[in-house]
């Protein structure tokens, strides 16, 4: 049973019981701009790490002295 | 001025473009152009995919050092009108993700490059970033105003590491042009500090013209700008590039040590009226981006 609550927490059966996380207040059109920037990021990224693969492929080719 | 967020776990996700800035693009262009200079005027090419990968890894340790920087001095960015707009200033980062990406950037580009080319290069690459970030950034920048001196050696590396990253091992050409770029940064950046001065001074950080003073550092870029000329003129007249170098290269210091004069000579003391300082400064990097043009061109010739 919680004896007390409030934002800083609680105890209950003897333990400290952390107070629910609160989702920051967002204003109108930041929930929008926050996924368009993680949508961006992840192309961006997905783009990097398919240029990476790319890249290792033709460092091996080159270093193990492949001749196309 | 008002006080900058440095941490605000609320935040935005940071925007690409943010994470870009970081790295400092436009910094980059003359170490990127430096290291590839290096890696052509070698004896030997690698194969294309391995010089790209070298001249790659020379490119992220250099925006691993930007952001490494950016995340040590964000505070003292926030002083200075020249860099508070950068992403940690204005508050459009927090400090932690920018030291996690300057690190990761950091050790990917040395795997990278150990891997790609060979290990000296990759050791010569993780000399460099450490050299800027603990030995320029964090001890001597904020200590003495012979900073410039001992960091310039942060970027004479990318020639070494392009031509270690081509051979395998060093030799007396790219030690010079290590040199060359060790001697021409002292000039370049206390021709630019002279009339960004009052900057540095807001920020507290012990810029020549800001602790010697101004005729002070006119001297120093005179006296310094004669041996970078001496060392610029040096892989000619010991034989190791031939005389396309040599003529360019003799011509374009003899307008620097000119223009350093013309330095020496000003008496003003408004940045307004620096006329002669904003000429060296633009010259400066005029000057580096050909010696390493004709250097290019030279070997190019001579094969």
């Amino acid at each position: 049973m919680v004896k007390s609550g409030d934002d800083k927490g609680s105890f209950s059966q003897g333990r400290w019981v952390p107070p629910p996380y609160k989702w920051p207040q967002l204003k109108d059109g930041e929930l929008e701009m926050i996924r368009k920037r993680q949508r961006d990021r992840a192309r961006i990224t997905a783009l990097l790490l398919g240029a990476f693969v790319i890249l290792m492929f033709f460092i091996t080719i080159a270093k193990t002295g492949i001749n196309w | 001025m008002p006080a900058i967020e440095m941490t605000n776990p609320a935040a935005l996700p940071a925007d690409w473009r943010d994470i870009l800035a970081l790295t400092k693009p436009r910094v980059m262009y003359l170490v990127v152009f430096t290291g590839l200079c290096g890696l052509l005027a070698a004896p030997e090419l690698p194969p294309f995919v391995l010089g790209f990968t070298a001249i790659l890894c020379i490119a992220l340790g250099a925006g691993a050092c930007g952001a490494l920087n950016q995340w040590y001095e964000a505070e003292i960015d926030a002083k200075m009108r020249r860099t508070a707009k950068r992403p940690l200033p204005a508050g459009r980062m927090d400090r932690q993700s920018a030291l996690h990406f300057g690190v990761g950037l950091a050790v990917f580009s040395v795997l990278l490059m150990g891997l790609a080319t060979n290990w000296l290069a990759a050791i010569l690459l993780t000399a460099s970033i450490l050299f800027y970030v603990v030995i320029y950034t964090i001890w001597l920048k904020p200590r003495t105003a012979q900073n410039i001196v001992i960091g310039g050696a942060a970027g004479a590396f990318p020639p070494l590491i392009g031509w270690v990253a081509a051979t395998g091992h060093m030799a007396p050409l790219p030690l010079l042009l290590f040199a060359i770029i060790f001697l021409w940064t002292p000039p370049h950046f206390w021709a630019l500090s002279l009339f960004v001065r009052s900057d540095y001074a807001a920020a507290g950080i012990p810029m020549l013209p800001v602790i010697a003073g101004v005729p002070s550092t006119r001297r120093h870029i005179f006296v310094y700008s004669l041996p970078m000329a001496a060392a610029a003129v040096a892989p000619w007249l010991l034989g190791l590039t031939g005389e396309l170098y040599g003529i360019c290269v003799a011509a374009l210091s003899l307008v620097f040590v000119i223009l350093a004069a013309r330095v020496l000579a000003n008496r003003a003391t408004e940045p307004a009226q620096m006329a002669p300082e904003k000429r060296l400064f633009a010259y400066s990097v005029l000057y580096l981006f050909a010696l390493f043009a004709a250097l290019v061109a030279d070997r190019f010739i001579a094969w």
